[in-house]
């Protein structure tokens, strides 16, 4: 008994040390994804202007999206790294928000996945913080969800007043949930070695809200502020948005 | 500190499992929850129009007045035993007890703030770092340290210790009316105002028409779902001698207008729900034995409770600010 004890005892010491060693096994290469916005084949800049499909005038001056969720797997091994409990808020006025840094285990790997947005478990888990803060005004107060996605600007192309367009994409539940997964295979499967930086530069066309699956222009659609059929229609729109630009080394 | 659950009640919905209750984190929540800094204009606290000796409603107001002389477009429901409901607001439209406060702070007709401008303020005073070093061991002062503090407040505003309760423990006893209206609500009320909540916390449409120039729709707004037209939160029973006027838009005054409802209601009114298209009017002494009954629900010590009370009289005038 005193023997069963002892090894209790010891156990619970080695138990946060093992914990720490695991994770610095698990965690020895990297992988950082940079997100490039752009409009067609136009990298964006501010207050710059640009055209999407329809021929229409895009002035872009809010544009963010929660990534979340991501996968790093490989599909001939079947060997998949989580990354769990990670939020990130990708801002475009914000250049280090596009640099995702990705610790995760040796391996081969071919196809980087994630989910455009919150998942609904966190939308239906009380108040969050750090990148899920309702201060980042991605949270809508008067019903409770995140918003996945936002995209404002002016267009001449607008009815509204100063010509604005505003797009707040969100709904997790039911029929108009607007989550997807984006899937994006890897040109060739890439091998993380320890202390190994691989780069993965991703690019995100803005013109897919307008021309994706549906074709929405802004003259018909210059807003969506809230969930239902229409912000289902943006979401898969531009759950095509993302392509991978290049990978490195 | 130890979540309070009356004896008898369910299972909490929400259980401080993720948010530890400690007096320090209540007291803190309490404060937040007297203080008008929190709205735009410095005078709109939560307790503005969530007043405690009106079962935390807002007494004799049909519409509130936010902050800038504003108006809300529903009547303000009473606050207690919040930690058994699932959704919040009439039409549930909020999932967490945690996420509530985040519609009236940014309510532009009602506290009509902005998060950055709350914290900022909580933040420069001195008071409010030191009770969040208390509360959650260091004087960090975000949103959801601010919103925990105050869902160990308004979880532990509690209430169950009316008459009723009093007899169910074999306490005291009902008079003849209370008893006669007691038999009366168990058979013809309690399907929705279920015992102990005295709430199904389910959405009915209860055939009230809607008011054209508030276009209210309820439940539908929020789901999008045509057959959740006008549907509205059962509102619990209790203390609803203190909570006039009733209904979602405050539209009677009086328990008997509001029982009288149900005797007026013409009988082709599809919309509502079968289980109010079933009813049969009650005889007028029904109806009075029925108001008895409803007076003992009041639970007068929770209207006193002076750990729910205004934790420094005068906390709520601040303003303006600039």
């Amino acid at each position: 008994m005193r023997f069963i004890l002892h090894l209790l005892g010891a156990l619970l010491i080695l138990l946060p040390l093992t914990k720490v060693d695991l994770y610095a096994q698990q965690a020895t290469g990297s992988v950082i994804i940079q997100l490039h916005h752009r409009v067609g084949e136009r990298e964006l800049e501010p207050d710059s202007a640009y055209k999407n499909s329809f021929g229409e005038q895009l002035i872009i001056s809010r544009f963010r999206y929660y990534i979340s969720n991501i996968e790093i797997s490989d599909t001939v091994t079947r060997n998949t790294y989580r990354v769990s409990n990670q939020y990130f808020l990708v801002d475009e006025k914000d250049s280090g928000s596009k640099v995702l840094s990705l610790q995760l285990p040796a391996g081969q790997y071919n196809k980087i996945s994630f989910l455009l947005g919150v998942d609904s478990l966190k939308n239906v888990s009380g108040i969050q913080t750090g990148a899920l803060d309702p201060l980042r005004d991605m949270f809508w107060t008067w019903k409770s969800g995140y918003v996945m996605a936002k995209l404002e600007g002016r267009s001449s192309a607008s009815t509204l007043p100063h010509h604005i367009f505003e797009y707040h994409i969100g709904g997790f539940n039911g029929a108009y949930n607007v989550l997807g997964r984006v899937e994006l295979p890897l040109p060739a499967a890439i091998d993380i070695i320890p202390g190994k930086k691989v780069q993965v530069a991703v690019s995100a066309d803005i013109n897919k809200w307008f021309a994706g699956l549906h074709r929405l222009s802004i003259a018909e659609h210059p807003a969506c502020t809230v969930e239902g059929q229409l912000a289902k229609r943006f979401s898969e729109n531009y759950l095509q948005m993302f392509t991978i630009q290049s990978v490195s080394p | 500190m130890k979540q309070r659950i009356p004896e008898g009640f369910p299972r909490p919905v929400y259980d401080y499992r993720n948010n530890p209750l400690t007096r320090e984190g209540f007291e803190l929540g309490r404060k937040l929850f007297y203080d008008g800094r929190l709205s735009r204009d410095g005078y709109t606290a939560c307790a503005s129009c969530h007043q405690q000796f009106a079962a935390f409603s807002d007494f004799q107001h049909v519409f509130s007045h936010g902050a800038d002389s504003r108006f809300t477009r529903r009547n303000a429901p009473p606050l207690f035993n919040l930690a058994w409901q699932k959704e919040f607001h009439l039409d549930g439209a909020i999932n967490h007890l945690e996420l509530q406060p985040l519609a009236p702070m940014t309510g532009q007709n009602e506290m009509n703030n902005t998060l950055d401008s709350i914290i900022a303020r909580i933040k420069a005073d001195a008071a409010y770092r030191k009770m969040f070093s208390s509360a959650f061991g260091s004087e960090l002062v975000n949103t959801q340290r601010m919103l925990w503090a105050l869902a160990q407040f308004t979880g532990n505003i509690v209430s169950a210790d009316s008459k009723y309760d009093r007899v169910k423990k074999g306490k005291a006893a009902f008079n003849e009316w209370e008893q006669q209206g007691y038999l009366i609500f168990k058979e013809r009320c309690a399907d929705c105002h279920t015992e102990p909540l005295f709430t199904d916390l389910k959405y009915h449409n209860i055939g009230l028409a809607v008011d054209t120039f508030l276009n209210d729709f309820g439940r539908r707004d929020i789901t999008g779902d045509k057959s959740d037209s006008l549907k509205f939160k059962t509102p619990s029973l209790r203390n609803i001698s203190r909570t006039d006027p009733y209904m979602h838009d405050g539209r009677y005054w009086g328990l008997s207008t509001a029982i009288d409802h149900w005797q007026t209601r013409s009988a082709s009114d599809t919309t509502a729900d079968a289980l109010i298209l079933r009813g049969k009017p009650l005889e007028k002494m029904e109806v009075k034995y029925l108001v008895s009954f409803l007076h003992t629900l009041l639970d007068s010590s929770f209207l006193k409770d002076p750990m729910l009370a205004d934790p420094v009289q005068g906390n709520m005038i601040h303003g303006p600010l600039q």
